[in-house]
């Protein structure tokens, strides 16, 4: 370190450090780093962990989520594609959407929407310890019956043609990145699509709202689609990396993705723009 | 400071790299808590620091910037937190330092030493400059910012940073001169 930051200490005001009076300081002041001042080391990574899980597992999303009809768009094409298998495993790839929402990273607004719909939780405390999953008896129903129907299709396909691969609720394990609590929850069940889908708190919670394993077929056909949802069971799962850029706060150039975390994110402090890159044109003279 | 390996290493950190992240938390939190004694007293500086990284991690991914940048938005950070904390230390008035009045006398274990300055005992004497000075030299010396990103960062203008920066210097080697 010391090296470096003499390198970069010139100007003028500075000239004092060449008095010999002053080197003990200044080598004290730049000195390498004590044992002490990296001992907080485990908490800082602790606190990366935890953050960069819930930037790459939920990625941003930035559409009209407010609306229930997109909303439900959203899950319904999530669940009714190959997503849709990680989505049942839990919370976590439900959707870019339904994820930041469980995780608190919406705004505000979208947050109570996220809340009262689809029961996410409403404060802000970062990813939640137990998987939610979607509400079988709200507006996720229909999505869930769409993943219900197309699972069971694809079970009856494969028992069929044995050997063939089959997308289902326990396909999420196969993905390594981005593996979350749901994800874990179902670790060591590769393989095994029918525990991997009975363990999944999305059939779970489906189970659930239709009374039993045997009531889902009956329950599903009951649930109404939903009205103006024209491209419900579409495959156009969407992707997280093209969700629209959102302007990045402060000190960008150039916006690399929008994210769902915090705020206001960016170096900032309230009144001077000191939070920016500085131009090198304020330099040391 | 970490050198050319800096974008790299920011870039990994930025995509979720734990090990990327860790080298830049050992190059700069030293630097943060040296800054932070000065500021909000050795009693805070860790807890400030801390807090420090908490938004510093949560922003990360919005970063951009070269390493002089980085620098300054943790630092800038770090004020921040400290202000916002209210975690800024109490400084005794700077009356003792006018011309005329003998300085107050630094507790032996700051200077006795004088070749081999603990880290510590230098931020104390640091800590006794008047607050803007003391910050200004750190922030030059310690943390390598440029006299804009200081001025940025204390409100002021660079030129202002310069003076207070050149009269601390003068000023403390004044102080370890009456000391030897």
């Amino acid at each position: 370190m010391t090296r470096h930051l003499f390198r970069s200490r010139r100007g003028r005001d500075l000239a004092a450090l060449q008095d010999p009076t002053l080197a003990p300081l200044r080598d004290a002041l730049t000195a390498e780093p004590s044992a002490g001042e990296l001992a907080g080391e485990r908490d800082a990574l602790a606190a990366f962990r935890a953050v960069s899980w819930g930037r790459h597992v939920a990625p941003p999303r930035r559409r009209a989520l407010w609306r229930p009809a997109v909303l439900s768009s959203v899950l319904t094409t999530a669940l009714a594609t190959k997503v849709g298998a990680a989505a049942a495993a839990g919370t976590v790839a439900l959707s870019g959407a339904a994820a930041a929402a469980y995780t608190g990273n919406l705004p505000d607004g979208l947050q109570d929407v996220a809340h009262k719909t689809i029961k996410a939780p409403a404060a802000k405390k970062g990813p939640p310890a137990q998987a939610v999953g979607p509400d079988a008896t709200g507006p996720a129903a229909w999505g869930l019956c769409q993943a219900f129907a197309k699972d069971k299709a694809e079970q009856q396909k494969a028992d069929k043609e044995p050997g063939a691969a089959s997308p289902g609720y326990g396909r999420g394990e196969a993905n390594g990145k981005g593996s979350g609590n749901a994800v874990k929850e179902d670790k060591g069940v590769k393989g095994d699509k029918g525990k991997a889908k009975e363990r999944s708190v999305a059939y779970r919670n489906l189970v659930r709202a239709a009374g039993g394993e045997d009531e889902v077929e009956a329950y599903c056909a009951a649930v109404p689609r939903p009205s103006d949802e024209p491209e419900a069971g579409s495959s156009k799962a969407p992707k997280a990396s093209k969700a629209p850029r959102a302007p990045t706060p402060a000190a960008s150039q150039t916006p690399r993705s929008s994210r769902p975390t915090t705020p206001a994110p960016v170096p900032s402090v309230t009144t001077s723009a000191a939070a920016s890159p500085t131009p090198t044109a304020t330099g040391t003279p | 400071m970490i050198g050319p390996s800096f974008p790299r290493l920011l870039r990994a950190a930025q995509d979720g790299d734990e090990a990327a992240f860790a080298e830049l938390w050992r190059d700069a939190n030293p630097v943060l808590l040296r800054y932070l004694h000065v500021l909000s007293g050795p009693g805070s500086a860790e807890d400030v620091a801390s807090d420090c990284w908490l938004h510093v991690v949560r922003g990360l991914a919005a970063f951009r910037g070269d390493e002089q940048a980085w620098r300054g938005w943790l630092l800038t950070t770090a004020r921040r937190r400290a202000v916002d904390a209210g975690r800024v230390r109490q400084r005794t008035p700077a009356v003792a330092w006018q011309p005329g009045h003998e300085p107050p006398p630094a507790p032996s274990a700051e200077t006795a030493v004088l070749t081999a300055l603990d880290t510590r005992a230098a931020l104390e004497l640091v800590a006794r400059l008047p607050a803007q000075q003391a910050e200004a030299v750190v922030l030059r010396v310690v943390a390598g910012l440029d006299p804009g990103q200081v001025a940025e960062l204390l409100g002021t203008s660079p030129g202002a940073v310069r003076v207070a920066v050149h009269r601390g210097l003068r000023r403390l080697a004044a102080l370890l001169e009456r000391e030897v």
